[in-house]
């Protein structure tokens, strides 16, 4: 690891309880999370890919605390934030900021922009004015994007991608090391999605922030990560570089998982093979033994059901790259083509 | 030419909001022959869904209205027609489904009473037989153990199993026109590529028509032959699909290409998105109603709306600059 980590994380588990009868009392688990492991540096994005149910949104809350961690360990700048207390936990806080999918519903109606985007600075002791003496809202403002005038207004006054500038905006306030952005572009337009992906880009190469990317569009993950993990089913199946993962994936279900995501050029469309996986997601109270995805994969079956897969776990390895680390977790992932 | 399965001519509906009146389609026109496949293709508020809806009589009654146009199926006129007429052809010749499966079944009934309870509604069928029928339709859309699911409720299927139940419901009537409304949109990628997998063949299988309504390029691509771009409740450009997605004219088709990142294409520095945002519905401009946003807006798209003309052989674009390489363009214009 190199002294750039900003951000390790480690073994990290989360499991929500099953409740059952009058007194809640725990009957099983969900496992949504399953040891996970990676780390973003300062100033690099992370994209963080998977289906739904794949723990990837918990694994994003788990890092700000709002999902307590089973196990595991969380290093924010260094620091262990895994069984602090809130209060110990708030100075964590300024360092990594969240921005959420639904742009309509992570505002407070009732609160002015103004409102919005002061408190964090309040509850963070920090001014109101910068040190040139310009006002620190309208600033923000203007660093997303938006009029200055629009500190005045309410959050019902304006577009989706303009509500996602305001969220933006609110998590720079406090000038975090890290981002960690939920899905911040599936609810808004196709046509709104690339302004605000290139704000996102810019505010990056300015300000030198890191970014966990959580998000399920394949192609916009590619295009604004510096690495990539994919999950499948509370754990991490594969991580590498962009340009590697995308160019020369290993993992079966990384493989179908491009395969599936149509591009819109019917030519291409026509003349590509498709893995198209059959079933769906099992249930994560109900985790499969061995690899996870063993019950869905088409190497497994394509190599005559090898018994390991069904039985024993597989841990990391790595495989030759053309471009920075790539880490698959596979028996067999050197015999997938 | 025979006449086609469905023909759109003018439509227009509105709605009556506190605001006023809201113009959600503003004349959309197009056709669609007999197993023949077409994408409505358009971004929130185009008009895609509310146009589909009108077609089989679907809008809120009380505040909307369908203020001019008519609607074409196999040669009868379908505005007009009166409740019970429409629901011969809803649900019979003309099936829809909707984007989001669980809140489109009911809960408290099995998916096999749900299927019986439409086949039942369009023939005469016996209960014994009709509960027969629903058995061989989840099969043929895919659903294992098929007698023992037909007698699970929709809380008990996955997402991608509700959708399946969705389209053997509306295939239960050996519609001859299938709407489909953003039918993979509430999926995840796997699920929707086997998904749309199982459309294309019970397309091909069936022989029926498909309108796909949807705001992803992508899953337009392989899946229809004819595609139509929406924009402020209009038809802004029509073609084939494979010719329009390589070769787009109108600047909105133009710029929702390039604002998309794409896995068949080595990764971009900056992705160039669509400048502001779409129009309020209730004050569109009285020209181009993408002017405000277009790049290649002149003083006239400001003042006159252009119509949907002919551009060559199979294109019609609705532009008074059209992007592409035909340098004809403006002769081409009727």
């Amino acid at each position: 690891m190199s002294d750039n980590t900003f951000l390790k994380v480690e073994n990290l588990s989360v499991r929500f309880p099953i409740g059952r009868g009058l007194i809640r009392r725990a009957k099983g688990y969900v496992r949504a999370v399953n040891s996970v492991s990676f780390s973003i540096d300062r100033g690099e994005t992370l994209g963080l890919v998977g289906e739904s149910g794949s723990g990837k949104t918990t694994v994003g809350r788990a890092i700000v605390r709002v999902n307590d961690p089973h196990e595991g360990s969380i290093l924010v700048d260094g620091a262990e934030v895994v069984g602090i207390n809130a209060s110990q936990m708030r100075p964590h806080r300024r360092k990594v900021q969240m921005v959420f999918q639904d742009p309509y519903s992570s505002l407070d109606p009732r609160q002015t922009v103004r409102q919005i985007l002061t408190e964090p600075l309040n509850t963070h002791n920090l001014p109101l004015k910068t040190a040139d003496g310009k006002d620190r809202v309208e600033e923000l403002l203007s660093l997303v994007g938006l009029d200055p005038k629009f500190a005045k207004r309410y959050p019902h006054q304006f577009s989706g991608g303009q509500r996602q500038r305001i969220g933006i905006a609110r998590a720079l306030a406090v000038e975090p090391d890290l981002i960690i952005c939920d899905e911040p572009i599936s609810a808004l337009d196709v046509s709104i999605q690339a302004q605000v992906v290139n704000l996102l880009e810019s505010l990056k190469k300015s300000l030198g922030i890191a970014f966990l990317f959580i998000a399920h569009d394949l192609a916009v993950v590619r295009h604004i990560s510096d690495r990539v993990a994919v999950m499948y089913l509370g754990g991490i199946v594969e991580i590498a570089s962009s340009n590697e993962l995308y160019e020369n994936p290993k993992h079966p279900y990384t493989q179908a998982l491009l395969s599936a995501v149509p591009v819109p050029d019917s030519y291409v469309e026509k003349n590509r093979k498709r893995v198209i996986l059959t079933g769906d997601i099992p249930s994560p109270t109900n985790m499969p033994t061995g690899c996870a995805f063993h019950t869905r994969c088409p190497l497994r079956a394509k190599l005559g059901n090898p018994e390991i897969c069904s039985t024993t776990k597989p841990g990391f390895q790595n495989v030759e790259a053309n471009d920075g680390p790539h880490q698959v977790s596979c028996h067999f992932a050197l015999e997938a083509k | 030419m025979n006449v086609p399965l469905l023909e759109v001519s003018n439509l227009r509906v509105e709605f009556n909001s506190s605001q006023g009146h809201v113009s959600a389609v503003r004349g959309l026109s197009y056709s669609i022959n007999e197993g023949e496949s077409m994408a409505l293709v358009g971004e929130s508020g185009s008009g895609k869904s509310v146009s589909a809806l009108a077609l089989i009589g679907l809008l809120p009654r009380k505040t909307s209205k369908i203020t001019a146009g008519s609607v074409k199926f196999k040669g009868e006129e379908l505005i007009g027609l009166s409740e019970k007429g429409l629901r011969k052809i809803r649900g019979g010749s003309i099936a829809m489904i909707f984007q989001d499966p669980l809140s489109s079944l009911n809960p408290v009934l099995t998916i096999g009473a749900q299927i019986i309870e439409q086949i039942r509604a369009h023939e005469g069928t016996d209960k014994k037989s009709a509960h027969k029928r629903a058995i061989e339709l989840l099969d043929l859309v895919g659903i294992p153990s098929a007698n023992q699911r037909v007698d699970q409720y929709p809380h008990q299927l996955s997402g991608g199993m509700r959708q399946r139940a969705m389209i053997a419901m509306a295939l239960s009537s050996r519609p001859s026109l299938l709407l489909a409304d953003e039918p993979t949109t509430a999926l995840d990628v796997t699920i929707q590529a086997q998904i749309l997998e199982l459309l294309a063949n019970l397309q091909k299988e069936l022989k029926m028509s498909l309108i796909l309504i949807t705001h992803d390029l992508g899953v337009v691509a392989g899946f229809t032959e004819k595609l139509t771009v929406m924009y402020a409740g209009n038809a802004v450009e029509q073609g084939l699909t494979a010719e329009v997605l390589a070769h787009p004219q109108h600047p909105y088709t133009l710029g929702l290409l390039r604002s998309i990142p794409r896995l068949d294409r080595p990764r971009t520095n900056s992705l160039e998105p669509i400048r502001g945002v779409a129009p309020d519905m209730s004050r569109i401009p009285q020209g181009c109603a993408f002017e405000p946003r277009c790049e290649f807006a002149s003083s006239q798209c400001a003042d006159q709306k252009p119509n949907l003309d002919l551009l060559s052989s199979n294109r019609l674009v609705a532009c008074w600059h059209p992007q592409g390489s035909t340098s004809k363009s403006e002769g081409a214009k009727i």
